[in-house]
């Protein structure tokens, strides 16, 4: 069931490469530039990145993210949940890079490739960092309210959240 | 939110870990986590790196307006005012466009300026309703290639970094069309929203 996954991103590069060539792109000064890009942007998310896990990595090691969980653990139990994701679930919204914190976290204590790991990296996949991007669009266009929008992108990453772990218990186990 | 989050985290980290008696824990961790976030960040450089290298070759190869074609009616569906506004159409397109390739540079640009055109010509500041659906469907990620989650599983010894690809896609689709149900529905019953 798996060997199809490892089909996605060769062909894909396929693809984009004939595609490219076909169209006359300078195909490697344009990867180039890109991958200069990606590494100025790696660059830039280094520094708060950096003072993210090591407040986790702090969190962690006093115990208060295993009393912070365990207190978690009633309402997790209810929808199947592993409650080391809910931090992760909650900060989502927030901070791309407290994320990212919590993910590679959960991905070093829980494994990669447990349930807890794999939800996790789905989550982190398909949510986005909706507070951060409302307060960039709406302020930068003087608009001071939106009605309804932050209520509906809440419960719906919530809803996902769930979702997500029932696709991991389908997909992975 | 962030400074709050941060130095929360830090100052109970300190002081559970005191009364825990795990000093020496919180010592080693404050000294050791900052080396290893570096670590982590060589680590998922060279995934990042190259796919975004490669999505700028379907960038400069004219992706974002073939998909713009393919995306137009559905953008009118959505966005009744892009109809009549170009500007707001090309500009709504091409940040969509630009999160669904991980272009992530050319997002942040083309969405501020996509709520500015929708919001154009009502003076008010109150967002209209096609700037609300917007930001709604901007808060669901729906991602070709999630690079740097595939990065991260990759740096931390994931068997196949890439095998979370398609709940993740199931994932995003779904909790994309949830926020569009829960705003229309919620704006249907107040009708406070502004068309």
């Amino acid at each position: 069931m798996l060997a199809y996954i490892n089909y996605i991103i060769p062909l894909l590069v396929l693809i984009i490469l004939l595609w490219g060539f076909l169209k006359n792109v300078d195909c490697f000064s344009s990867f180039l530039t890109g991958a200069k890009e990606g590494m100025q942007t790696v660059v830039d998310i280094l520094p708060s990145l950096m003072g993210l896990m090591v407040a986790i990595g702090v969190f962690r090691a006093s115990g208060a993210l295993d009393i912070f969980v365990g207190l978690l653990k009633p309402i997790t139990d209810i929808f199947n949940l592993d409650p080391q994701i809910i931090p992760l679930a909650l900060l989502r919204p927030i901070s791309g890079s407290a994320s990212l914190a919590i993910l590679s976290d959960v991905l070093k204590t829980s494994g990669a490739d447990s349930l807890a790991g794999r939800t996790a990296s789905v989550i982190m996949g398909s949510s986005e960092t909706i507070l951060y991007t409302m307060t960039i669009y709406l302020g930068a266009s003087g608009i001071k309210k939106a009605p309804k929008v932050l209520l509906a992108a809440l419960l719906a990453h919530f809803i996902a959240v769930i979702i997500s772990n029932y696709l991991c218990i389908a997909f992975f186990s | 939110m962030l400074n709050f989050i941060w130095v929360v985290l830090l100052i109970i980290g300190i002081l559970v870990g005191i009364a825990n008696g795990r000093i020496e824990e919180i010592n080693a961790s404050l000294l050791t986590s900052a080396g290893s976030a570096v670590t982590f960040g060589i680590g998922i450089l060279g995934i990042i790196c190259l796919w975004c290298g490669i999505m700028n070759i379907a960038s400069d190869a004219g992706a974002v307006n073939f998909m713009a074609k393919l995306l137009r009616p559905f953008i009118h569906l959505l966005f009744p005012r892009t109809k009549k506004n170009k500007e707001a159409e090309k500009q709504v397109m091409t940040n969509l466009i630009a999160n669904f390739l991980g272009l992530g540079n050319g997002a942040t640009p083309s969405g501020i300026s996509a709520v500015r055109e929708l919001q154009k010509s009502t003076g008010g500041d109150i967002a209209v309703k096609d700037v609300c659906l917007f930001l709604v469907i901007n808060s669901a990620a729906i991602q070709l290639i999630p690079t740097t989650v595939i990065a991260l599983r990759a740096a931390s010894g994931a068997k196949n970094p890439a095998d979370i690809l398609v709940p993740t896609w199931i994932s995003s689709m779904v909790g994309c069309i949830i926020a569009i149900t829960i705003f229309l529905l919620l704006s249907i019953k107040t009708k406070k929203v502004k068309r």
